[in-house]
């Protein structure tokens, strides 16, 4: 009777499993051999994506093995068996190939820019929405499901102001926090959350302030609109992290002139919510006032009293 | 070699199918592998293994572990399901779509972090932008116009050698050749501009700068000099100010009047009817409200007091022309200080 045996291979029949009848095999190169191998339904994913092979993959020896194909195809590399040298040779196949550099305008470089990405893929380059925009004087958002950009006019929810490049910054914002200048944009422990409410899109879109431990000067930021956008929403509100002693308010000023003012806002108060005519604005400037305890005013680069605690959230702030 | 520790290694006997690709066997199987000194190179470069490649029903087995990182990807294994994950291994880039204020432009790619490219050389992209991109070989970006900006008519005071440099403008070392322009783009409110026309001066933390200035032989030739003056968005918070005086023949004929960062640029406009020589002086004023003149020295702050950016203070004199005289539009009777201050209109 003929052993039962699964079929495991187009060589040699009468193969017996756990026997070794092989004459003549030089286990030290070549030859045929039996290898004890575990099948486990083993996937290959490459960069997040499971790709198909031809053969399964098994494990011998503590590693995983896979048929050349898939290698191939899966990593995107040329894989060639070359019958002479008795070689597979694996070549990364270089599509895609990226460069570091400066960013430059009529060829004098962009000195606060920082570097660049180009890429070229199948022949084409490729050169930075976010450079582009620099060159253009626009904002520039990317959707951050869709990967969409938008430079200039943002998608209908809006452009975040924070997306301007800001042109001038006041009190705490004109010194750096995280070798960062400018306006806070996000919190780091979450988002915000004003009244028991929570905004979950806050970080990233907002801005905010609180004193910082050892300089508690008011900040402002204003932003280069050149005209270009009609209203600008947001809500405000003093953020459930503050303390309960002072209040907070936020001001928006267009090209120098008061356009906004928001009432005096206490912590456990609901966010108010801003809407504000930017018709032709080119200079928009966001700051905050602080009244204290006792009454006291303190405006956008003032220092309040040491130990004021105060969170300010001009929460999800977008112009149109 | 790379040991997956902590597998099971029981035997299940029902075929899983998971993301689509779903395979037959599972558990422990004896299999004839034909080994023939099968060597492995990747990318040129022989791979040593001792996990060998072989021949097994038709196909050639390779360790994916080995392959992959010497294709430069990390590879990682998944108890439970049983998976490799490869990750950073080929170009996965997916297009994306681009909107230039409101209008559709050709798609992107994008590897959905921190890679993202529009085409350049492309048609449209330089129709509604005016701007063309070029990337030389060492990776730098260069955005220029589809075509030249078109000048103020006259000279441009840039394409002029001064007949005399003062303080920094006259060291070397600062300015070779005495050339006084495109050192860097001016930006000011984030608009950007040529620096090849623009004069340029800046004071670096702990410089001990000299205030500079040039003179210019005009010899009667112009009537007025006109162009723009700014503190740059380098330096937008500095928290001095900066001016230009023009002196023609060693009268003071104007000047921009205080100038910080912040703020469009000043234009001024400066008669120089029958001046022979105009000088172009530099001074600034520091936060106490100290003035230095041109010439003077000024002791830069060893830090900027922003705590993270170098320079102290950067200047641009931008689209400075000087117009030639013509009788049609000479100014009678507005004495010699013709000039323009504009205020600075800080926000």
């Amino acid at each position: 009777m003929k052993p039962i045996l699964r079929s495991v291979s187009g060589y040699g029949m009468g193969l017996f499993i756990g026997a070794m009848v092989f004459g003549g095999v030089s286990f030290a190169g070549t030859g045929l051999k039996p290898l004890q191998v575990h099948y486990a339904n083993i996937k290959i994913a490459v960069n997040g994506k499971v790709i198909p092979t031809s053969a399964e993959p098994f494990i011998y020896n503590y590693n995983v093995y896979v048929p050349i194909s898939a290698i191939g195809h899966g990593l995107g590399a040329q894989v060639s068996w070359v019958g002479t040298k008795h070689e597979v040779s694996i070549a990364r196949t270089a599509q895609l190939k990226t460069q570091s550099g400066s960013l430059l305008y009529y060829g004098s470089p962009i000195l606060w820019y920082g570097n660049t990405h180009t890429f070229s893929y199948k022949g084409q380059s490729y050169v930075s929405p976010f450079a582009l925009a620099t060159a253009l004087n626009e904002p520039v958002y990317i959707d951050p499901t869709t990967h969409a950009a938008y430079i200039g006019q943002g998608p209908s929810s809006g452009m975040p102001l924070v997306n301007f490049p800001d042109v001038r910054d006041y009190g705490n914002y004109a010194v750096a926090s995280g070798g960062y200048v400018g306006a806070i944009t996000g919190w780091k422990d979450g988002p915000s959350q004003i009244a028991g409410q929570i905004y979950p899109n806050s970080n990233g879109r907002s801005i905010l302030w609180s004193p910082a431990n050892s300089n508690g000067q008011i900040a402002g930021v204003t932003y280069n609109l050149n005209g270009k956008y009609t209203s600008l929403t947001g809500l405000f509100g003093v953020d459930d992290a503050s303390g309960t002693g002072s209040q907070l308010q936020l001001t928006i000023a267009g090209d120098g002139q008061q356009l906004y003012q928001s009432p005096w806002m206490s912590r456990g108060q609901a966010a108010t919510p801003v809407e504000v005519n930017i018709s032709k604005v080119k200079l928009l400037t966001v700051s905050f006032s602080v009244k204290t305890a006792s009454g006291a005013v303190y405006t956008m680069g003032e220092t309040v009293p040491q130990g004021t605690v105060a969170v300010a959230d001009f929460v999800d702030a977008l112009v149109h | 070699m790379k040991r997956f520790v902590g597998m099971m290694m029981g035997v299940a006997t029902s075929a899983v199918v998971f993301g689509g690709v779903s395979y037959a066997s599972v558990g422990i199987q004896k299999i004839v592998a034909s080994y023939d000194n099968i060597g492995l190179t990747v990318n040129g470069q022989s791979v040593a293994t001792s996990a060998e490649p072989f021949i097994y029903k038709y196909n050639v087995y390779v360790p994916i572990s080995t392959i992959g990182h010497a294709l430069g990807a990390n590879v990682k294994w998944v108890n439970s399901p049983a998976e490799v994950q490869v990750e950073g291994a080929g170009a996965s880039l997916q297009p994306f779509s681009v909107y230039l204020n409101g209008q559709q432009m050709p798609t992107g790619l994008s590897n959905g972090k921190s890679l993202y490219g529009i085409p350049a050389g492309n048609s449209q992209y330089e129709s509604v932008t005016s701007l063309i991109p070029s990337i030389d070989s060492q990776g730098n970006l260069n955005f220029q116009g589809t075509s030249t900006p078109a000048a103020a008519p006259g000279t441009p005071l840039s394409t002029l050698t001064p007949s005399a440099l003062h303080g920094d403008f006259n060291n070397a070392s600062l300015y070779p050749q005495g050339q006084l322009t495109g050192y860097w783009t001016p930006s000011v409110l984030g608009q950007l501009y040529p620096g090849q026309s623009a004069i340029e001066w800046g004071v670096g933390a702990g410089q001990t700068a000299r205030l500079p200035g040039a003179e210019y032989a005009l010899n009667g030739q112009y009537q007025t000099l006109i162009g723009q003056f700014a503190v740059d968005d380098l330096s937008r918070n500095y928290t001095g100010s900066l001016q230009l005086v023009f002196v023609g023949d060693g009268k003071t004929l104007g000047s921009t009047g205080w100038v910080q960062g912040g703020a469009a640029p000043t234009p001024f406009s400066v008669n120089v009817t029958g001046v022979q020589t105009l000088e172009i002086q530099y001074e600034l004023k520091n936060s106490n409200g100290t003035v230095y003149t041109m010439g003077q020295t000024y002791q830069a702050p060893a830090k900027n007091p922003d705590g993270t950016t170098d320079p102290i203070v950067v200047s641009d004199l931008m689209n400075a022309v000087l117009q030639p005289s013509s009788s049609a539009s000479t100014i009678a009777g507005t004495g010699s200080t013709g000039s323009a201050t504009a205020p600075s209109s800080g926000s």
